[in-house]
């Protein structure tokens, strides 16, 4: 019998690896999921994140995290994404294929079906390709600041939930945690 | 157990103003996939409340009732 059509409820993610990483290092995912109906992975990111030793969150998160496979058009488009990124001059990594996990989350969030929802992504060259593709984004400590500005989490656990993914080695820097706390804090831009 | 460990460490990321804009941008996405999914009821509100109340609309929504007070006229 065939499967009736899936009814399409809230907003969903499109989450590149280094978002999903620090919700996982922070104990945040449960705020991804009060946030977003769905979490959607390519599976260059999902391979990412067993490489870094996040299987066992990924199968405890799926679902709503959901991996998704690019066709074989949107693997070449995500190959010319990549591209771009090396190229960046915010980028410190001229190797293409190490970008692949960022150019496949920005080409999944271009499909029609995501016109409506967010890429959540971290790095800076990334970020501004995608931006370029007109693509709406967020970086986790964005998501961070709307919970707190929604009531699900303090000003102070923002601060706890940054400095616990840079204890881990996430890339967030110590004035950086301290502006986003003072923002959230204040709620108003530093 | 598994080794666990951060994704591109040495990466430039986002800046605060930036997460700032994020969190807007997020902000919007969400109330525009809200008011898209939120079910309409029927409210019988004095005129001069209603008049009140579109004083506070934004260009978005002051557009929707135009369209809607045109087709009206035209009907």
């Amino acid at each position: 019998m065939a499967q009736p059509p899936k009814v399409r409820m809230g907003t969903y993610a499109v989450c590149n690896t280094g978002p999903l990483i620090s919700a996982f290092q922070s104990d945040s995912f449960w705020l991804f999921v009060q946030i977003f109906a769905e979490i959607h992975i390519s599976s260059v990111c999902t391979g990412e994140l067993i490489r870094h030793g996040w299987e066992t969150d990924v199968q405890t998160a799926t679902p709503p995290l959901v991996i998704v496979t690019l066709t074989t058009n949107e693997e070449q488009h995500a190959y010319t994404i990549a591209q771009q990124i090396a190229r960046h001059p915010a980028n410190n990594d001229p190797i293409i294929e190490n970008h692949m996990g960022e150019a496949q989350a920005i080409t999944l969030a271009l499909r029609a079906e995501h016109q409506g929802d967010v890429l959540l992504l971290d790095e800076l060259a990334a970020r501004a390709v995608a931006q370029q593709q007109g693509v709406k984004l967020s970086g986790f400590p964005g998501v961070l600041l709307l919970a707190v500005q929604t009531g699900l989490i303090t000003a102070e656990e923002l601060k706890r939930r940054l400095e616990r993914c840079r204890q881990q080695g996430t890339h967030y820097g110590s004035a950086l945690i301290q502006q986003v706390y003072e923002m959230a804090r204040q709620n108003r831009r530093q | 157990m598994e080794q666990k460990s951060a994704h591109e460490p040495t990466e430039q990321v986002m800046s605060a103003s930036d997460v700032w804009s994020d969190a807007i941008q997020l902000a919007e996405v969400l109330r525009q996939n809200l008011r898209k999914s939120e079910p309409m009821v029927q409210l019988q509100i004095p005129f001069s409340l209603f008049l009140s109340a579109v004083e506070e609309f934004d260009r978005d929504e002051l557009v929707l009732l135009r369209r809607r007070v045109e087709e009206r006229l035209a009907a």
